[in-house]
């Protein structure tokens, strides 16, 4: 099985903050604009990134950065910000919990390149902006939980046999003992939507960045090797009742009239096991990685070009998924 | 538009100041911003930190060790400082270390101590890993490295 149909991106994350200034928790509104503008001006000037405002963006617009992991849900909305690079891999988000998180997602199982990139994109900011450091601990941070490197390498992963064969639980505690987390897709605290789970280092401080780099990906090398395995025991098992359950969920998808994002994520899950046990046979394995984001509320009314309420949005999102799954079926000669 | 208060760099802070029932414009530069406010906050009056200042509280944000138990974050970077010994231990428990081996902030600082940081936290890591050969060799890197640049 291609390690692509497993690992569907890597992203890392850096914490950073500004010495003398008090962190998000405890800022007063001149604090909070005079970061937001000292941080967006030097992303613009030095970086040439495309930056934005909460405070002038709409609703709309808020809710489409979040549905595309642009920004999180707990960035400051009157005093917040964010910078973007024009490829829109990487984004830097003021005033959440610290007062820069940049981050930069890419495709497939890269932490390494990923590092760079926003290694590079680091070094500029710290050349521009006095960041809070400590020879001691590293860059400070507003949780300790995040000092010294600032750094969260983390993995997005598909992982339906392990989930189904009652794996995870066991490997979970595994991989604890080794420092490295695994969780829902949303990150900390969420349950997994889809069979999709977020690996990522525990600790920021005692380890180089290349260290935790490496370990994180020697962690989900192992992951995969796993799957692949349960895969083929899945395959072997000739589960008469789970290949129906996935059938059904592909006839469900690619037939119904609404389609809520809960429901969805549970049939989608299942159609991309059952393309990956050979049941279903599509064109592209990896449409569903671009359907995940295209279905999610905010980026279906985009796409629609109107307004659309709850029902409206369930019965748009229904056809749109029925009308690229149909093109992506390949027929039996 | 230049710093109204050194007229040497470029202004990053701009704001009104009320002085003598006029109102006066202020442009500062970073510099001249970071002095002003560690001026302002030694009077507890100010727009950037407000802090309630108490003896067990940081001087510079007036967050108490209490605050931090009960939300787990910290007031500003300084928390750090006035609650090292603390921290260290929650540190310690929470990530397993207390010492940074990652990325170092060279900006600002000359090439001696920049030096001197590299050695340093070769020697840490040397020591971290029982290498004491290793370590006593850094040790006399770093003390000729001193002598060299007229520190004691």
């Amino acid at each position: 099985m291609d390690i692509n149909n497993v690992v569907l991106s890597s992203r890392i994350r850096l914490a950073r903050n500004i010495k003398d200034m008090p962190f998000p928790n405890r800022q007063t509104k001149s604090s909070a604009n005079y970061l937001l503008d000292l941080v967006l001006n030097v992303a613009k000037e030095n970086l040439d990134f495309e930056t934005f405002k909460m405070s002038n963006l709409s609703e709309e617009e808020i809710a489409t950065c979040m549905e595309n992991n642009i920004i999180s849900k707990d960035i400051d909305l009157n005093y917040g910000g964010y910078a973007i690079s024009s490829d829109e891999t990487v984004s830097i988000m003021v005033n959440e919990e610290d007062h820069i998180r940049m981050q930069c997602i890419i495709t497939g199982l890269n932490l390494k390149k990923v590092y760079d990139i926003i290694n590079d994109i680091d070094t500029v900011l710290m050349q521009n902006l006095d960041y809070a450091y400590d020879s001691e601990l590293g860059f400070l941070t507003a949780c300790p939980s995040n000092v010294g490197t600032g750094i969260r390498a983390s993995v997005m992963m598909f992982l339906p046999a392990l989930t189904i064969s009652g794996g995870l639980e066991e490997l979970s505690s595994t991989l604890k003992n080794l420092g490295i987390t695994i969780r829902g897709m949303s990150g900390e605290g969420s349950e997994s939507k889809g069979y999709i789970y977020q690996i990522s280092n525990e600790t920021t401080l005692g380890k180089s960045e290349k260290q935790i780099i490496q370990e994180v990906e020697s962690a989900v090398i192992k992951i995969y090797t796993l799957e692949a395995e349960t895969i083929d025991k899945i395959k072997e098992s000739n589960d008469v009742n789970l290949f129906d359950t996935i059938l059904r969920a592909f006839g469900t998808l690619t037939n119904c009239y609404k389609l809520s994002s809960s429901e969805y994520f549970e049939l989608s899950s299942l159609t991309k096991l059952g393309s990956e046990l050979g049941l279903i046979k599509l064109k592209h394995n990896d449409i569903f990685d671009e359907l995940n984001y295209a279905i999610k509320p905010a980026n279906l009314i985009k796409l629609s070009g109107k307004y659309l309420n709850e029902l409206e949005r369930d019965i748009f999102r229904a056809n749109y998924v029925k009308k690229m799954l149909k093109s992506e079926i390949l027929e039996d000669e | 538009m230049l710093c109204t208060n050194c007229g040497n760099n470029l202004a990053v802070y701009h704001t009104t100041k009320d002085l003598d029932g006029k109102k006066i414009e202020v442009h500062l530069c970073n510099d001249c911003m970071v002095k002003q406010f560690s001026i302002e906050n030694s009077n507890s009056n100010n727009n950037f930190f407000n802090p309630i200042i108490s003896n067990d509280s940081c001087k510079f944000c007036g967050c108490t060790f209490e605050e931090f138990s009960k939300t787990g974050l910290l007031g500003c970077p300084n928390c750090y400082d006035f609650f090292r010994d603390k921290l260290k231990s929650v540190i310690g428990k929470l990530q397993g270390s207390t010492i940074h081996y990652g990325k170092e902030n060279f900006k600002g600082i000359t090439e001696y101590e920049k030096e001197f940081m590299e050695l340093n936290k070769q020697l840490k890591e040397a020591v971290y890993l029982e290498d004491y050969e290793l370590a006593s060799s850094l040790k006399e890197q770093i003390l000729k490295l001193k002598d060299i640049n007229g520190y004691k």
